[in-house]
């Protein structure tokens, strides 16, 4: 089947268990959003599907590609925009973007295309010869999204792939997330901005100490907290367990 | 001057200067009261070996080791003067853009002055262990020959000398890092050449200047010439002293009065510069004026397009990244200290040449290769998450990485086997038994190296950063010998012992069973090690647990 799916995924580090049991799938053409606090697994989660970290227990497969057993041919489908884009600084965006599609194999005819119109997109392209060490946090982020998007991936794992990105920015990779999901491309999107994932996810998961804790859409959700009518934070808080902000503050005796 | 900023900051400055080291992960010894505690031990303990030893040794001996003696008491302050900016220049050009700077420094409410006095202090205290083994060796000495009235001046002109490094690091770092930004800015990919080859032959400069030979000419002539070079700053102290031990207590007065001065002249230049400069942050350089993408690909020689980019990628980050020019300079320094001595022996350069041609040939195709493969992986940093989620093979990878170790040392292999020729020329077969077997060696110094590199690394990209764990650099160095060993043996064999030189029935078939043992050899350690590295890098690669 093609997406994105997991099935009873389980990973720890040093004894503590980051993700429990997971199952979840992200269908074609489905934005899906992995909400959760911090800590919680979501990461953890998103590089297993990269095969970056690798699983205890259960199956990852992308594409239909399992990603256990065949890793590189994973990766040739995804793009990945982690939360941190650990780029590297001593080289121009040209540079690096060559080094990204040459690993994908994208021919020089097409790359030049993509990343001439990626980087316009997202006003970069007067920075395509800057060493990117200068780069602001916002820079670095459009450079990652650019090699994300690269080798037009079938499937998209975005770790907060929106920080740091100027409004504009922001509204072009949003509409550029929904276009490509209208083509068929599996989207699994992590934020700690809940109207973006309200606005964007046709099916939100949320997390909490590596468990799955709620799965649906918007609605599914606010009818699974008993909360229809409120909004998606109110309705997070309450799956989460993290409702008392109201008392924490009035604590800080400001 | 607020004196509790000054000393936070001092102690904040100390401690992200000292766990950014290599050392850094040991934060017992990042504490000022533990440094402190060291230096007591570094000060008692030469102290007292020498109070209680001194006496046990024949006067005669003692007479002829008097003016030495008294040499170090004058040579002591321009030591720990040029062993502070030595190591604060080192520290300085080996450490990367994002800890070189310290942007907070910037908004906060602390004044030029405040921060110099504070990185200075920071700088002192991380570096006095130079100050108290230093006086732990000479007062003793000062004691026991006869100077004991000497010894409180001695020790406050060599503290004010110890203090100069210190200032002179602090302006030369505002200098620096203004240079360097100015440079980036405005000349681009000139600038980062002219930055490497300056940082290279920079690192050259000082290690040759510490070569032992060259130290102790240039130390013997400071002792001997102080009363003519009075005129330079630097010397004042030892003016000073020499001039309080004659004695002239005027000269005395006026050098150290001198010196004195100097050190609020160099304080007030800290000062201004960095009220000038501040702290830099990172500018954007501009390799080329064109904005125009210009896509780049291709294969080369035995390497794919995604083994190609990867060697590129090594390539510029080895050019490019500040803290990598070390592992430049280390071949050229390699060069020149098997030289140096050799050169300044004053035998024959032609025999001189060819006799250390060997060793040259042997560390080339030992040490060059396993050094930069063996920190290929560890140098990564936190980037190596690219490695990671891109579709990058393990055999793309692994001859990505080793294509410029293996070009390097091959580069450099040809070219002091032809100078060898050159100079003392042997047969054709024993020349080519000869370049087969570096040859050999060098593609296998180079899986050796990210055998261990991939097993052991260390992804601390701090100032020195080693980028390999010590057990890697164990392992590379033992496994990467006992390889040099069994790849050599046959030449050795050969030329050495004359062992096959009875075999195969004349010189040519002696010859021929060298070339073929060293191609038996070389062939199953190939095998060997390439197993070694490949499954080295197929396990870094299963999972990123970090």
């Amino acid at each position: 089947m093609d997406g994105i799916m997991l099935e009873s995924v389980t990973k720890s580090f040093s004894g503590k268990v980051a993700v429990k049991a997971l199952t979840l799938s992200v269908l074609p053409g489905e934005v899906h959003g992995l909400l959760g606090p911090n800590g919680s697994g979501k990461s953890t989660t998103m590089k297993m599907v990269m095969s970056i970290v690798k699983p205890d227990n259960g199956k990852i497969s992308l594409c239909g590609v399992d990603v256990l057993r065949q890793p590189i041919e994973a990766k040739r489908l995804v793009g990945y925009v982690p939360e941190l884009p650990y780029l590297y600084e001593y080289l121009t965006a040209s540079e690096y973007l060559d080094f990204v599609g040459t690993a994908y194999g994208i021919d020089l005819k097409s790359r030049r295309e993509r990343v001439e119109e990626l980087l316009r997109a997202l006003q970069m392209n007067e920075h395509v010869n800057d060493v990117m060490s200068g780069f602001s946090q916002g820079m670095k982020q459009k450079i990652a999204i650019t090699a994300a998007l690269l080798h037009r991936p079938r499937a998209l794992i975005l770790d907060e792939a929106l920080n740091g990105l100027d409004p504009r920015s922001a509204k072009i990779v949003k509409d550029v997330l929904q276009r490509l999901a209208g083509e068929g491309v599996s989207i699994l999107f992590s934020t700690h901005i809940l109207e973006i994932a309200e606005a964007m996810c046709s099916r939100i998961s949320i997390m909490n100490e590596g468990n799955l804790i709620a799965e649906g859409t918007v609605q599914e959700l606010r009818s699974k907290a008993g909360m229809p009518g409120s909004t998606l934070e109110d309705t997070f808080l309450k799956l989460t367990g993290s409702e008392d902000t109201e008392k924490i503050v009035e604590a800080l005796k400001l | 001057m607020n004196w509790s900023t000054v000393k936070s900051l001092a102690t904040v400055l100390f401690k992200s200067y000292f766990r950014a080291s290599r050392y850094g992960r040991r934060s017992f010894f990042s504490n000022p009261v533990v440094m402190v505690a060291i230096d007591i031990v570094l000060f008692v303990v030469p102290f007292g070996f020498l109070v209680y030893a001194l006496p046990l040794v024949p006067a005669d001996l003692m007479s002829s080791f008097g003016p030495v003696a008294r040499q170090s008491l004058v040579v002591l302050p321009v030591i720990l003067t040029s062993a502070v900016i030595l190591a604060g220049i080192l520290f300085e050009l080996g450490q990367t853009g994002g800890l070189a700077s310290s942007e907070a420094v910037n908004w906060l409410p602390i004044s030029p002055i405040e921060y110099v006095v504070a990185s200075s202090l920071s700088l002192e205290l991380t570096y006095s262990p130079f100050l108290f083994i230093g006086l732990g060796v000479t007062v003793p000495l000062a004691l026991n020959f006869g100077e004991s009235s000497i010894v409180p001046f001695f020790i406050l002109i060599s503290v004010m000398a110890y203090v100069w490094g210190a200032l002179i690091v602090e302006a030369l770092r505002s200098v620096m890092n203004r240079i360097s930004t100015t440079l980036y800015k405005k000349s681009g990919r000139l600038g980062v050449i002219l930055r490497i080859v300056l940082v290279v032959v920079l690192l050259v400069a000082v290690q040759i200047a510490f070569n032992p030979y060259i130290l102790y000419t240039a130390l013997s002539g400071i002792a001997a010439g102080v009363n003519v070079a009075w005129f330079v700053p630097v010397i004042w102290p030892s003016v000073a002293i020499v001039s309080f031990m004659i004695p002239d207590v005027a000269k005395a007065t006026i050098f150290a009065l001198l010196s004195v001065l100097f050190t609020f002249l160099i304080f007030e230049g800290a000062t201004r510069l960095r009220a000038r400069y501040w702290s830099p942050i990172p500018v954007t350089i501009t390799l080329s004026k064109s904005t125009a993408y210009v896509p780049q690909a291709g294969s080369f020689l035995w390497l794919d397009p995604v083994a190609f980019a990867v060697a590129s990628k090594e390539l510029r980050s080895l050019a490019r990244r500040r803290e990598m020019a070390r592992f430049l300079a280390i071949p050229v320094l390699l060069v020149v200290s098997s030289l140096l001595p050799v050169l300044t022996s004053g035998t024959n350069p032609k025999e001189a040449l060819s006799g250390v041609s060997l060793v040259l040939l042997a560390e080339v195709s030992l040490l060059l290769p396993m050094m930069l493969s063996s920190i290929s992986i560890g140098q990564e940093g936190s980037s190596i998450a690219n490695i990671y989620m891109l579709p990058i093979s393990t055999d793309e990878l692994v001859l990505g990485k080793l294509f410029l170790p293996w070009i390097f040392s091959g580069a450099g292999i040809l070219v002091i086997a032809f100078l060898m020729q050159f100079l003392a020329p042997v047969a054709a077969g024993q020349f080519l038994a000869t370049l087969i077997a570096a040859a050999f060696n060098m593609i296998i110094q180079g899986y050796v190296g990210l055998g261990a590199g991939s097993r052991y690394p260390s992804f601390n990209v701090g100032p020195r950063a080693r980028y390999l764990s010590f057990t890697g650099f164990i392992v590379a160095f033992v496994l990467g010998g006992l390889v040099t060993g069994a790849i050599l043996t046959p030449l050795i064999l050969y030329e050495g012992t004359g062992f096959l030189t009875g075999l195969g029935g004349g010189s040519t078939g002696s010859v021929l069973a060298t070339i073929f043992l060293t191609l038996a050899v070389g062939t199953l350690l190939l095998a060997l090690m390439r197993y070694y590295c490949m499954r080295g890098v197929q396990k870094l690669f299963s999972s990123m647990e970090a």
